[in-house]
């Protein structure tokens, strides 16, 4: 593996190529970072094929706006957060437009939650793309990338109600999902 | 406890995403890289071609020739009788005249007056038969201000004679194409129009009353080719089945609606090639073809669903701002018949139809308008 420095200054040539609109430069960085950018598109989509979309809309913007990259701060922060913005856009006429079913409450998850870590990666992915746009989406920007209800509130054009109560709703989708995994291994 | 646990184990078993690298999805990247390539080239040559447009027309506009800067004066040749001793009394007045048209005009009586015998000629035969001293002629030099050689007019009122039992009688020496009016020049004009349609979605056959203002700019090419380029106001309503809706970003809902009932404000930016087929006296018949830019400004929905009564208001309304423009994206065809009121103003009246090129708004659906709109034409200048 290259050192550290080295595979900056490589990004940092790709990034000049991109400036420039150079067609070999976008793809070798579309490659270094396709990993990164398609799992934070997988997180808030409902599948893979709407995945790749958002992941094609994100990259589009980053060649479109390259030039606007500060290369004070690290590449992948700024590639990540465009990545949110463009999943944000995708389903943006979605978050309006949820079905109004709520959730009350919802039972707490059983002690034990060594069961619970055994699930790999695919299985946590399928719960999350199985919740509904409006609740995947504040559960993914507050629970994993940490934004604050304020944040997501001014991100997504809601309440800060509407933010709270979708991801109480996320939660309870999400533990509910737990247990009948859980019931299926036993 | 719990919360903090469920959040905690979603971020740590989707940290390290399993993806694999896929090329299809850089070759759709790609593709779309190439594709805004060629817009941008596209753009570029529209925005030239705008450009030459323009220029050419402040050109017409603005040009005007050498001579009409550079005429101070206006040199007219009168003949004027010795008193008591002519018997021929020519009259010829000189009122606004352009120096051109001076200059036109005294060529044109030259060789009149070479083809009818000129009045001079005439004269001196007459005056060398009777015996009469010939009148001295005389010139006289008008100094006529710029801003006023363009409405000069010559007329020429003819030589008064008295015939030989001392009756006098007037001979014209204007000849019948010196009476024909000046052809009027190749101006641009401005157009104000309303086009009221019926806008449907290709194929849904439900057609609502819409309708458009605008204002039109017309640069005439030559008597029968000129170019327009304007903006129109429109609203657009329109009403289709859910399935003729193809939306770039899909929705999630359990049950599609049934029905939408659109309202849209658009921008209409038009450029149209006009072809003048027929002109009788003040009328005339003009057929256009063209292309229009829309920029949807808002777009209303409202949707309805098999069960309405099962959805809240969010689900059944949706409006956007904005975010979908369209270049060159609908066809434009009309024939116009328009009457000249005077030198400035014409109406017009203009059947037309609007041919979807591609998908218009959020739902991507092919719009269709017929109309008729009326328009009122204005020609600025001297």
């Amino acid at each position: 593996m290259a050192p550290k420095e080295n595979q900056e200054d490589v990004i940092a040539a790709w990034i000049q190529g991109c400036v420039r609109e150079d067609r070999s430069a976008q793809k070798e960085l579309y490659g270094h970072f396709y990993a990164l950018a398609m799992g934070i598109c997988l997180r808030y989509a409902n599948n893979k094929i709407d995945a790749a979309s958002i992941l094609n809309d994100g990259f589009y913007k980053v060649f479109l706006h390259i030039k606007r990259y500060d290369a004070t701060k690290p590449f992948n922060a700024w590639i990540s957060r465009i990545m949110t913005n463009a999943a944000i856009d995708f389903y943006r006429a979605n978050l309006r437009f949820m079905n109004s079913e709520d959730i009350l409450e919802h039972e707490y998850l059983q002690s034990d939650h060594f069961i619970y870590d055994t699930l790999n990666y695919q299985d946590l992915l399928k719960m999350v793309q199985s919740l509904s746009p409006a609740y995947r989406t504040v559960f993914n920007l507050y629970a994993i990338e940490g934004y604050t209800h304020e944040e997501i509130a001014q991100m997504l054009n809601i309440s800060i109600g509407a933010s709270k109560s979708n991801l109480f709703k996320a939660r309870g989708k999400l533990m509910e999902m737990l247990r009948v995994t859980l019931n299926d291994q036993v | 406890m719990e919360k903090e646990y469920i959040d905690e184990l979603f971020k740590k078993g989707l940290a390290n995403s399993e993806v694999t690298y896929e090329e299809e999805h850089w070759t759709a990247m790609e593709r779309r890289l190439r594709l805004r390539s060629k817009q941008i080239k596209f753009l570029w040559v529209a925005s030239i071609a705008s450009a030459a447009v323009i220029l050419m027309t402040v050109f017409l506009v603005l040009w005007q020739p050498e001579v009409h800067r550079h005429s101070p004066a206006v040199s007219v040749t009168v003949v004027k009788p010795v008193k008591d001793t002519s018997i021929v009394t020519p009259h010829i007045k000189a009122t606004a005249i352009h120096a051109d048209e001076i200059k036109l005009k005294q060529e044109r009586r030259k060789l009149n007056e070479e083809r009818t015998k000129l009045p001079l000629a005439y004269m001196e035969k007459r005056v060398d038969r009777q015996r009469v001293l010939l009148p001295p002629i005389k010139t006289i030099t008008w100094n006529i201000p710029e801003s006023n050689q363009k409405l000069l007019v010559w007329q020429d009122l003819g030589v008064e004679e008295e015939d030989a039992l001392g009756e006098k009688k007037i001979t014209s020496v204007a000849q019948e194409d010196q009476l024909q009016p000046i052809q009027s020049k190749l101006k641009p004009y401005v157009t104000l129009t309303w086009a009221p349609d019926l806008t449907s979605v290709q194929g849904a056959e439900r057609q609502s009353f819409s309708g458009g203002i605008g204002l039109l700019y017309t640069v005439p090419l030559n008597h029968r080719i000129s170019i327009s380029g304007g903006a129109l106001y429109a609203k657009k309503n329109y009403s289709s089945p859910y399935s003729f809706y193809k939306p770039n970003v899909r929705l999630t809902w359990s049950e599609k609606p049934t029905n939408v009932d659109a309202a849209c404000d658009v921008l209409d930016i038009p450029i149209n090639l006009n072809y003048q087929f027929y002109q009788r006296g003040r009328s005339k018949f003009t057929a256009s073809g063209g292309i229009s830019s829309y920029f949807m400004l808002r777009e209303q929905y409202h949707f309805a669903y098999a069960n309405e009564a099962a959805y809240d208001q969010s689900v059944i309304d949706y409006e956007v701002r904005g975010q979908n423009n369209h270049l060159f994206g609908v066809a434009n065809l009309s024939v116009t018949f328009e009457r000249q009121l005077n030198k400035r103003f014409s109406i017009g009246i203009q059947p037309f139809v609007k041919l979807p090129l591609t998908g218009i708004g959020y739902g991507q659906t092919k719009l269709m308008s017929k109309g008729i709109a009326v328009s009122v034409n204005f020609k600025g200048g001297k």
